[in-house]
């Protein structure tokens, strides 16, 4: 598989998210910070799963609502809602993530190819699977996810 | 500094110096006898190949030499102005600039040097036979006014002219210089120097200079004080038995053919005003060169500053602080005034890009076989660096448009009755705070019929679609994405660069492009940018419980819109005012956002100006004049043309700057 030189070289540190039921996951060197919700500035003429933009200490990221993006219905904020900020294309972009519950250490050489389509997710979206007790993490290929407009609907039966 | 710090100095000092070569070759060009200009040539070439011999540059130097060399015979009348030999002088400085960004760059080098020399027919030297090389004119030709006579002769002492040269490899000839003057000026009167005091300065001289001096001291102990000083060469002195002489002098220069001499002088006079422009741009001694990511750094210090402060004054307003808003009044202003005075730095004459065009019309022009005569207004109109950086290349691809397209063959314009010279304007002036481009042409303009089927040929409209358009927006087309105009594909445009690059470009730069054209009569390109892009004064409004800021440079005023005022015409809500119908526009419908469900008898309307056209944006309320920091917005999806950036608030909510053109007539 491709890259497969380039995981094994890195330090295998993933941020793990909870969106609905399932859990994700995002290597920590792609992770620029996690914040807490904010003040959101809806845009006039989004795309449904932007969210709007934020004031990030004097600069305005653009955020997207994972929900949304997975097609999942909304929740109302609450203490555990997250912003993981991420670089992508030299910016910075926001994620809204339900909680982040924590930050693990997996072995490169466990990572699963994912199958054809995780849970409703196209296998372009995702870098693949690792088994954490028994949980399964859907480690996710950021750049293309957040390049695609495609709408994705994340299917909630899966488990 | 280091090595490499040189050598950007150096890159940037040839710039100047490279500009003025292009410059004066080109006005040369146009007026072959024009002395002033070769000598202002000369100059540049000279002082390039002296900075480059400092820096060790070697092919630069040899270059810039055999440039000398020929342009030595141009004015010495051996050899005449003609186009072969301007093109191989700007092929020479085409070479050069290439030279001053790497140095190291050899490819057609030697090629371009033999052809001068050859040209100069073996090699000249000037600098060691030919001593009043800087100055053509009469070694001791001091221009001396009536008054400068008259107070040599009031001077105490005996009037002398010295000449004074230099070591060739004298490094550090203005100091030297200045040591001599010094040295002058104890023992008498300095009055006048040839070249000018200032010039000597700024070692604009070859290795020679001449001193119109007086002194009650003995010629020979002046001739010790300056054997003195050392690496100079050669001193000479001459005492004026009767300054008249030096008058007389002068008029006897100007040899035999008194026609030729009337020519010369109305040619000076005319050309004067552009020989102190141009020698007045190389004088830097009040300034200083920064790096433009200082200024940026200090621009973003100062945008911060104006945040932190907004939100002090938030603050203020929310707990009724009288004393602290009474104080921070003061604050205000200063800050204000401060971002004005870095607003100012960052400021440039847009001649910096406008300088390079004349070189492109000539060659364009020549390569097309077209003849063409660039009107350059305004170049003194300043714009903020970022955007001169930027701008120049949208430019390019228009006026090459200008020229390709719209312009036509000289023998096609005299069958159409026109002047077989084609114009083109290029002008920039203000308009409110914005900055005006206008690229104008005399051609054959854009004929709408053309450009309409050629839109529906591409795909980028359908053939319904264009029969409801109006010429002018079929125009416009050719800003559309994926429509490249150029009926035939040319070397020049064409190449893929569409117009629509050029609009993207110029609205990334929250500026916007216009276009004019009449079949026949030529076409105008207007674009508008900003004066700045980071702070501006707006309007807070608020819509559906977000805030807005509508800029007040398009506000013409802020009215309450009684709804007995408000009528429809062809279902289109006016209102009248100062005898003009004005169309109001709801925000909440151009924002997408649900209709105000509470019904109200005044609706505040800020009343804002497009083009020549008025409209009332309706917004929900409006809550007061701000100053604020305009931030572009990260986002990912598209759609935000109605939405100019984002301005970060005292209370570090975001509030949309609006996008005035866009929301009016999208």
């Amino acid at each position: 598989m491709k890259g497969g030189d380039v995981m094994s070289n890195e330090a295998g540190q993933i941020i793990v998210f909870d969106i609905g039921e399932e859990k994700f996951g995002v290597k920590i060197t792609e992770v620029h910070e996690i914040i807490r919700m904010k003040q959101i500035t809806e845009l006039p003429f989004n795309s449904p799963y932007i969210a709007g933009i934020i004031n990030l200490r004097g600069d305005i990221i653009s955020v997207i609502d994972l929900r949304k993006r997975f097609g999942i219905e909304d929740i109302a904020e609450d203490d555990d809602t997250r912003i993981i900020v991420v670089e992508f294309e030299g910016q910075n972009v926001g994620l809204i993530v339900d909680a982040v519950s924590e930050v693990l250490h997996i072995d490169e050489s466990k990572v699963d190819v994912p199958p054809r389509s995780m849970s409703g997710i196209k296998n372009d979206y995702i870098r693949g699977i690792i088994k954490v007790g028994e949980h399964i993490v859907i480690l996710l290929e950021l750049a293309n996810l957040l390049k695609s407009k495609e709408k994705i609907e994340l299917d909630n039966e899966s488990q | 500094m280091d090595m490499n710090d040189f050598q950007e100095l150096y890159a940037s000092e040839s710039r100047e110096h490279l500009d003025l070569l292009n410059d004066a070759l080109l006005t040369l060009e146009n007026n072959p006898n024009d002395m002033e200009m070769i000598n202002e040539a000369f100059r540049a070439a000279h002082t390039l190949k002296g900075m480059a011999g400092t820096m060790g540059f070697d092919n630069v130097s040899e270059l810039a030499h055999a440039m000398e060399n020929v342009m030595d015979l141009i004015r010495s009348e051996t050899l005449a102005v003609n186009t072969e030999v301007i093109n191989l002088l700007f092929k020479a400085v085409d070479m050069l600039e290439l030279l001053s960004n790497s140095p190291e760059e050899t490819t057609g080098l030697d090629a371009l040097i033999n052809e001068l020399k050859a040209y100069s027919q073996g090699d000249i030297v000037t600098d060691n036979q030919n001593d009043s090389v800087v100055n053509p004119s009469q070694d001791n030709d001091f221009n001396l006014t009536q008054e400068e006579i008259d107070m040599t002769q009031n001077a105490q002492g005996n009037p002398m002219t010295i000449k004074v040269k230099l070591e060739e490899d004298c490094v550090f000839k203005s100091l030297r210089a200045d040591m001599v003057l010094d040295a002058l000026e104890e023992h008498g009167e300095l009055i006048k120097a040839n070249p000018e005091i200032e010039k000597i300065k700024n070692e604009e001289f070859e290795n020679t200079f001449y001193i119109l001096f007086s002194t009650k001291d003995d010629k020979d102990v002046v001739y010790d004080a300056l054997n003195s000083v050392s690496e100079v060469e050669e001193i000479e002195i001459t005492i004026i038995e009767d300054i008249s002489q030096l008058l007389v002098k002068e008029d006897e220069q100007p040899q035999e053919d008194s026609t030729a001499n009337k020519d010369k002088s109305s040619n000076n006079k005319k050309k004067k005003p552009k020989a102190t422009t141009l020698s007045k741009r190389l004088k830097s001694n009040n300034t200083i060169r920064v790096d433009v990511e200082r200024l940026d750094a200090l621009m973003n210090l100062v945008a911060e500053l104006v945040i932190k402060r907004t939100q002090v004054e938030s603050v203020g307003r929310s707990y009724n602080l009288d004393e602290l808003n009474k104080k921070l009044k003061p604050l205000s202003k200063v800050t204000t005034e401060l971002q004005n005075a870095v607003m100012e730095m960052r400021m440039v004459p847009i001649s910096l890009v406008f300088n390079r065009f004349p070189r492109l019309v000539r060659d364009l022009s020549q390569e097309l076989d077209k003849n063409i005569n660039l009107v350059i207004e305004g170049e003194d109109t300043e714009l903020d660096r970022t955007i001169i950086d930027e701008i120049g290349d949208p430019l390019v691809h228009m006026i090459r448009n200008s020229i390709d397209h719209g312009v036509e063959s000289p023998a096609k314009r005299e069958a159409a009755g026109k002047d077989p010279v084609g114009l083109v304007r290029l002008s920039a002036f203000h308009e409110g705070n914005n900055v005006v481009i206008q690229i104008q042409d005399d051609g054959n303009g854009i004929d709408p019929e053309f450009i309409g089927n050629m839109a529906v040929e591409k795909g980028v409209i359908s053939q319904s679609e264009l029969e409801t358009m109006s010429d002018n927006d079929i125009i416009k087309l050719i800003f559309a994405a994926g429509f490249s105009t150029a009926a035939k594909v040319s070397d020049v445009s064409g190449r893929g660069v569409g117009m629509d690059v050029v609009k993207n470009k110029i609205e990334s730069l929250s500026g916007s492009v216009d276009i004019t054209s009449e079949v026949g009569k030529g076409s105008v390109f207007t674009i508008k940018l900003p004066l700045t892009l980071s702070i501006i004064q707006g309007f807070l409004t608020k819509v559906a419980n977000q805030e807005y800021v509508i800029p007040l440079e398009s506000i013409q005023e802020i009215v309450d819109v009684n709804l007995d005022e408000i009528q429809t015409i062809r279902k289109e809500k006016v209102i009248h005012r100062r005898g003009s119908v004005i169309p109001l526009i709801s925000l909440r419908n151009k924002l997408n956002k649900a209709v105000l469900e509470e019904k109200r008898d005044e609706i505040p309307t800020v009343i804002v100006e497009v083009g020549d056209e008025n409209y009332g944006l309706m917004v929900d309320s409006i809550i007061g004049q701000q100053e604020v920091v305009i931030k572009r917005i990260n986002d990912l999806s598209e759609n935000l043309q109605k939405i100019a950036g984002g301005a970060i608030l005292g209370d570090g909510n975001i509030a949309l700057i609006i996008n005035v053109e866009e929301i009016t007539t999208g």
